[in-house]
């Protein structure tokens, strides 16, 4: 409940800050994004499994991000940025779709 | 799993996508965990809830910047709007700057000049006056142009070969209108409050009429100084005219034209002449700075002046 909480926190203090993102970094928005949902789907599987570590989630979390972020730079950098971005979005929309699917069966048992 | 093969087995690759979305790291970790004799990690560390919050972070701010991403030419498009503003505003207070120190300048040159050679100093009044840069006031026609109200949806395709649409003023409407005012007699002319000299060109850039440079938005108010009475049957006598006419008519575009009695038409700033020099005439040249300068309007201000005067005379019916 506490990191919902966070959660919470944070979506308020980015919606109030309104940051401006410059525009050399709103390509990678996107995928961050992706990357940061397949995280936390795949931390929310990990707690109902009874197998959460913190370390693990923070650690998988960054390091999806910055991956993804990378694969969208060298796409850019090789001219094939739209269809790298394509591939990152496929492999995580799998993960997460599995992991919902998988917390799904947790929660409801079906 | 079966020693023998798979009948997937050339689909591992989504198979371990679908079969093994886990971080494997989660189950080692925890292992290890337990191996060393520690409690699982609970799900409040700070460490999570720091991530839960730059993860909310995240989310707001992408979710807020990519809705706006839609909008990257209209952030754009502003930016350059205000960029445009401050620096016409800053065109503007420079012009407003000229203005003061011609006057500090024409002050100055008639005290100096104005006891020795009176003459000289009511000569450059008048040079500036036909040149366009002096403000002049006076009766005369007051031609008001406006795009056509609404879409026109008529006539959208483009009148003549400018490119556009038929409903919309353009350039070449108000370079006829300008030049149809001159050899209808008009001494003066300043269209929304830009003066006409021998420098001020009518030209588009774009979509946006540009006089001398400036750029400008319908209504075009024409100012012209003339005579009140004769000036409204010349020009209606001229091309220009019936080309109003024939504007107004077939593309409803808005002409008001009207005699007034006091008009005025602002000052030009003077401008500097690099390259053309003045015909040595009755003056001795390179005598003084202050006659080289007097003379320098003198050659741009005179052929205007008869040539106004021949087109009026050829204008008048």
């Amino acid at each position: 409940m506490i990191p919902a909480f966070g959660l919470l926190v944070g979506v308020v203090v980015g919606l109030l800050l309104h940051p401006t993102v410059p525009l050399w970094l709103q390509p990678y928005l996107p995928i961050a994004v992706i990357a940061a949902l397949d995280a936390v789907f795949g931390g929310v599987r990990s707690v109902l499994d009874g197998i959460f570590d913190d370390k693990v989630f923070v650690v998988s979390f960054l390091s999806n991000v910055l991956v993804a972020a990378f694969i969208v730079y060298l796409g850019d950098q090789l001219g094939v940025g739209s269809q790298l971005s394509t591939g990152v979005v496929v492999v995580l929309g799998v993960r997460i779709f599995a992991n919902v699917a998988a917390i799904r069966r947790h929660l409801f048992k079906a | 799993m079966t020693a023998q093969r798979r009948p997937d087995a050339s689909m591992s690759l989504l198979n371990d996508l679908f079969e093994r979305p886990l971080e494997p790291g989660y189950a080692a970790a925890v292992a290890r965990r337990a191996a060393q004799g520690l409690p699982p990690t609970s799900t409040r560390s700070p460490l999570v809830v720091a991530t839960a919050v730059a993860l909310g972070f995240l989310l707001a701010v992408s979710g807020a910047s990519l809705r706006s991403t839609t909008s990257v030419v209209t952030q754009t498009r502003d930016r350059l709007l205000t960029e445009i503003e401050s620096r016409q505003q800053a065109g503007d207070a420079q012009a407003q700057t000229l203005a003061a120190l011609q006057r500090e300048v024409a002050a100055a040159r008639a005290a100096a000049l104005g006891s020795a050679l009176p003459g000289v100093v009511a000569d450059v009044a008048r040079l500036e006056l036909t040149g366009g840069y002096a403000a002049a006031t006076g009766p005369g026609l007051l031609v008001q142009l406006n795009d056509a109200p609404g879409d026109n949806a008529a006539g959208t395709e483009a009148r003549g070969g400018g490119g556009f649409d038929s409903g919309r003023v353009s350039a070449t409407d108000l370079q006829i209108v300008v030049n149809g005012l001159w050899a209808a007699g008009a001494e003066a002319i300043s269209v929304n409050g830009q003066r006409l000299t021998s420098h001020a060109a009518i030209r588009f850039a774009g979509e946006a009429i540009l006089v001398d440079f400036r750029p400008l938005s319908p209504p075009y108010a024409l100012n012209a100084i003339g005579d009140p009475n004769g000036l409204p049957a010349a020009f209606a006598a001229t091309a220009a005219g019936s080309y109003l006419k024939a504007l107004e008519d077939n593309y409803r575009i808005r002409v008001l034209i009207e005699t007034s009695a006091g008009l005025t038409c602002p000052a030009a700033p003077l401008a500097a002449l690099h390259y053309a020099q003045s015909v040595a005439s009755g003056i001795p040249s390179g005598s003084t700075a202050t006659a080289t300068a007097s003379s320098t309007p003198r050659a741009t201000a005179t052929p205007r002046a008869s040539a106004t005067t021949t087109t009026t005379r050829g204008g008048r019916p």
